[in-house]
């Protein structure tokens, strides 16, 4: 059997030996490794990169108190950003795929149009959803906008459903009994994370808090960004960011008031995106 | 002349469905179409053009194109070709040199207006020459709905293009786009054929697609998938059978099922998650209802479907879950709760929320329902009003938007409203489309009507109106909506009435007398475009009816149904002489007209007209109020139209004395005015053979948008 642990380390070999660098997800809660500033600030520049990841991603709205096979407030993704995207791209994908034990001769593998698009980052782009028998196993999208900004260089994101990858390779119904190893299953590490996760997010998050959250976060990232900090400016975004999808989540927050939060928070991701790039034509930031 | 077949494949990474059709459009060599005339202005002859496409590729296949032609490239002026001693100067050679001509190749025009210019005539250019800078631009001439980039070169289209096969019979026609080099080598299914294919020629290629599992004709695939899925009770879904023909390469199925518990849910819910999440299809009983069994089509025949059709079996299963904790979810607080949420929803800026907009619908059906649906209880239409919209709000509703309405049904009958009150909010988004139903029920059709005229109201007060392809509001569809209802449920409403009561709700600017006019001449423009989209009736005929005043739908179209039922009598005819006469006369004088006064007649011809005239007056009202139409046009034939014929025979109307002339053209009009404001402008009506210019554009069949 392929462990889960298995999935991510053949992963991480596939794309080193493709040239990425393999670096850690980021500490901070966010929604999707397009997050992570090895994403979002990389993908501004016309620098060649190549880049693979776990990012543990955060999706309040999408918890199902452990109760959905599909859906969860808190999962992984492995996340691939490279840039140019050679020609032979999808092909490449298809290998990582042969490479972690999927044969696509044994099932129905396609790609089905997404036009991706992030409103609190101010990132669009047009791809697919990658379909193994059906399901969305991984997101494929071709940038081509980021934090407001038109690219000149195209990054190919290639983002995979790490569970949901597992669940078909193991054979599994259920996310939680997924293996992580020869003794220690999926839920194990996370069945009660995920039920207490949803019970906290959907019932017992306290909205004026969250709020207050955000406005705190909101004016810390715009007095960084003032001050030239680009990535402390950005880690404040990324938690802005979360305390919106908490309310969000939680449901006390009107359909003006929401769309009003993710013009905020884009403001926010725009102001960083812009300073990066002023920054960065006079040196290089590190990252 | 030999002539041979072109093949042109554009390889690229999966294009959208929609994206397909839209390519397919372009290619199909519409008369006219930007591509069309590529061919048409290089003057490359054909025969026959032949569009495919799959998900991969798009192909065009054209035949009979001669391998050759003669050419005429034109050069400079004369006046610049030659100096004054006639010898040719240093710009006729340069362009000869680049033509790679000499002085004896050169034509001359004669004596002509403007600046004529010398020119070259070649022969027995090679076409593929020619094609070769034609390809490219076929590429570029192939638009959609969005693009994007994918490279350093900034080439835009659909998906990235990753290949290019084009063949002029066995010749490679070889040019570069977007950093790729056309070849005679095209790819097979991704996963079931050769990655790369050489082909030999144009009916090689075909052989060499269908030997690596491509089927290129989505017709074909579309064919196929009908065929499996009529051998079944399948619910039908013609959207979802063009997309999923557009998803494939080449089509082959499985058949799998769900647990029945989850039948609980609400059909549409069902139906929607499985076409919306997996393109799948759901098998029905005899009855019509859904039963737990399912259709997926796959891209390409697999050996071993068991594990397939249950992973299929498995995601839909997690679906449904979410579908059934979504309904849960949903209907944990009755229906009016979550209207309270619609003060949040902005409706559309400058006019309010949505709660305004309910409360609006609300005054809008009130005013309807006290003119023509006198059975219907305000009490109901004051209780439904706030819950037409609440279910937007909902976690289903926000998942699937196209279930506006019918989860607001269920959720009223959960909450127990009444059966009526749970139809009229399902209904009152009807029609959602072109060939949709109507509503059923009296109060479902009356908030129909007063969500689309608050609709229209609204947006063009803020001059969101239509303008050519631009309708984002369908509005033009919701103005057929009307119409529909109208005819349909036989009402006779006032639209400057009810168009009128909209706007004074509005305090939105431009809610004003112009905005009024705009609305009434679109609404009549649509009806004009509606019947006329259904063929039954004369164009001329649906142009003079809305002439006369089409304020009253129903009215307005009982009448043209009339009318259309005497078009051939001799009756209907006489009348037309009767408007016509009248109306050139009248409309080349063009002068501001006096009351009619009896002492300036002079002629008998005079009196007996206005006799009859008076006679016929008030009966022939009378019966275009009863809506018996076609016995007041007999009824003015009968008295005018034989002492009309008199009249313009004897009477001199133009005389110089202006207020005899007046007074005459004063009465030829108050006979035109009667026929036309009461039935219809017959002068618009066309006769065979005789000059129709001065109908103008209005005349013209106007497409439907």
């Amino acid at each position: 059997m392929i462990y889960f642990h298995d999935i991510i380390e053949r992963l991480n070999g596939f794309w080193k030996r493709a040239g990425a660098v393999i670096a850690l997800g980021y500490d901070i809660e966010s929604g999707a490794g397009t997050f992570h500033p090895l994403t979002f600030f990389r993908s501004l520049d016309t620098e060649p990169w190549r880049v693979g990841f776990v990012q543990p991603s955060r999706r309040p709205a999408d918890g199902r108190f452990a109760d959905n096979p599909l859906r969860m407030q808190r999962y992984y993704q492995y996340q691939v950003l490279i840039k140019p995207a050679p020609g032979d791209i999808q092909e490449m994908y298809l290998d990582s795929l042969r490479h972690i034990g999927i044969n696509p001769r044994q099932h129905d593998i396609r790609f089905v149009q997404d036009d991706w698009e992030s409103p609190t980052l101010g990132a669009s782009g047009l791809g697919w959803e990658v379909w193994f028998d059906s399901l969305e196993i991984t997101q494929f999208t071709y940038f081509q906008q980021m934090g407001g900004l038109e690219l000149k260089a195209i990054s190919c994101e290639i983002t995979y459903g790490l569970e949901r990858i597992a669940m078909f390779l193991q054979k599994k119904t259920d996310v939680f009994s997924i293996q992580w190893n020869k003794d220690t299953t999926y839920g194990d590490m996370h069945y009660q994370q995920e039920k207490e996760g949803s019970e906290y997010n959907f019932e017992h998050l306290n909205p004026d808090m969250a709020a207050g959250l955000f406005d705190i976060y909101e004016k810390e990232s715009g007095r960084l960004s003032r001050l030239g900090l680009v990535l402390p400016a950005y880690e404040y975004m990324l938690k802005a960011s979360h305390a919106f999808n908490l309310l969000d989540a939680r449901g006390t927050i009107s359909v003006t008031e929401r769309a009003s939060y993710i013009a905020r928070v884009r403001e926010l991701a725009k102001a960083c995106a812009k300073l990066y790039m002023e920054k960065n034509e006079h040196d290089r930031t590190d990252i | 002349m030999s002539t041979t077949e072109l093949i042109f494949e554009i390889g690229t990474e999966e294009l959208p469905s929609h994206d397909i059709d839209a390519a397919l459009e372009a290619l199909a060599f519409k008369k006219g179409s930007p591509i069309e005339n590529l061919f048409l202005s290089n003057n490359i002859k054909f025969n026959k053009t032949y569009a495919y496409a799959t998900p991969r590729r798009l192909i065009l296949h054209m035949s009979d194109i001669p391998l050759c032609q003669d050419i005429v490239i034109e050069g400079p002026p004369v006046r610049i070709a030659y100096d004054n001693q006639g010898s040719p100067t240093k710009a006729l050679e340069a362009f000869l040199q680049k033509n790679n001509a000499c002085l004896r190749d050169i034509t001359r025009p004669g004596e002509g207006p403007g600046d004529p210019r010398v020119s070259i005539q070649k022969k027995d250019v090679p076409n593929a020459a020619i094609l070769i800078n034609i390809l490219p631009k076929v590429i570029g001439l192939i638009h959609f709905s969005k693009d994007m980039r994918w490279n350093e070169g900034g080439a835009v289209f659909s998906r990235p293009v990753r290949w290019l096969t084009a063949l002029f019979g066995s010749r490679i026609l070889s040019f570069e786009y977007a950093g790729i080099k056309s070849s005679n080598v095209t790819r097979g299914h991704r996963f079931l054929g050769h990655p790369l294919v050489r082909v030999k020629g144009p009916s090689h290629y075909f052989k060499a697609l269908k030997a690596n599992h491509v089927v290129w004709d989505n017709n074909l695939r579309k064919k196929m998938i009908l065929s499996f899925l009529e051998r079944r009770r399948w619910h039908i879904n013609d959207e979802l059978l063009s997309e999923v023909a557009n998803l494939v390469e080449k089509p082959s199925f499985i058949e799998g099922s769900f647990d029945k518990k989850y039948l609980q849910i609400p059909r549409e819910v069902l139906l929607a998650s499985m076409s919306k999440h997996q393109r799948i299809f759901c098998l029905e009983d005899r009855k019509g209802a859904l039963t737990n069994r399912f259709i997926g089509v796959l891209n390409g025949a697999n050996k071993d479907t068991r594990q397939i059709t249950r992973n299929f079996e498995n995601v839909l299963e997690a679906r449904l879950k979410d579908a059934l904790f979504f309904y849960k979810s949903d209907t944990k607080k009755p229906l009016d709760e979550w209207a309270a949420g619609l003060s949040d929803i902005v409706f559309c800026k400058g006019l309010g929320t949505m709660r305004d907009k309910t409360r609006r619908i609300e005054e809008i059906a009130g005013f309807i329902s006290q003119r023509c649906f006198p059975d219907i209880k305000k009490g109901d239409i004051a209780k439904a009003a706030p819950l037409l919209k609440a279910d937007l709000l909902t976690a289903m509703v926000r998942e699937f938007p196209s279930l506006q309405g019918i989860m607001g049904m269920y959720y009223a009958k959960d909450s127990g409203q009444e059966e009526d009150i749970c139809l009229a909010i399902s209904q009152h988004y009807l029609p959602r489309f072109a060939a949709d139903i109507l509503p059923s029920t009296g109060l479902g059709a009356l908030f129909s009507l007063a969500d689309k005229f608050d609709n229209i109201a609204c947006y063009f007060c803020v001059g969101k109106m239509p303008k050519g392809n631009w309708d984002p509001y369908a509005l033009r569809r919701q103005a057929i909506g009307i119409l529909s209802i109208l005819m349909n449920n036989k009402i006779s409403l006032s639209l400057s009435g009810v168009v009128g009561f909209c706007l004074s709700l509005n305090t939105a600017p431009g809610g004003s007398d112009k905005a009024k006019e705009l609305i009434l001449g679109f609404l009549k423009d649509r009806f004009a475009s509606m019947l006329l989209a259904r063929g039954e009736y004369r164009h001329d005929l649906i142009e003079s009816v809305a002439a006369g005043g089409a304020d009253d739908i129903y009215k307005t179209y009982l009448k043209l149904d009339e009318l259309n039922s005497i078009i051939n009598e001799s009756a209907f005819e006489k009348a037309r002489v009767i408007v016509e006469r009248t109306h050139n006369i009248v409309k080349a004088a063009n002068i501001n007209l006096p009351g009619i006064d009896e002492r300036l007649f002079s002629e008998p011809q005079e009196h007996e007209v206005f006799n009859g005239f008076n006679e016929i007056k008030s009966d022939f009202i009378g019966l275009c109020q009863r809506g018996d139409f076609s016995h007041a046009t007999d009824n003015i034939v009968t008295a005018l139209s034989d002492s009309l014929g008199d009249y313009f025979d004897k009477v001199m109307v133009n005389v110089d004395d202006k207020r005899v002339r007046a007074n005459r053209l004063a009465l030829l009009s108050a006979i035109n005015r009667l026929y036309v404001d009461n039935i219809a402008d017959l002068s618009l009506i066309v006769v065979e053979g005789k000059d129709s210019s001065r109908k103008g554009p209005a005349a013209k069949p106007r497409q439907d948008k």
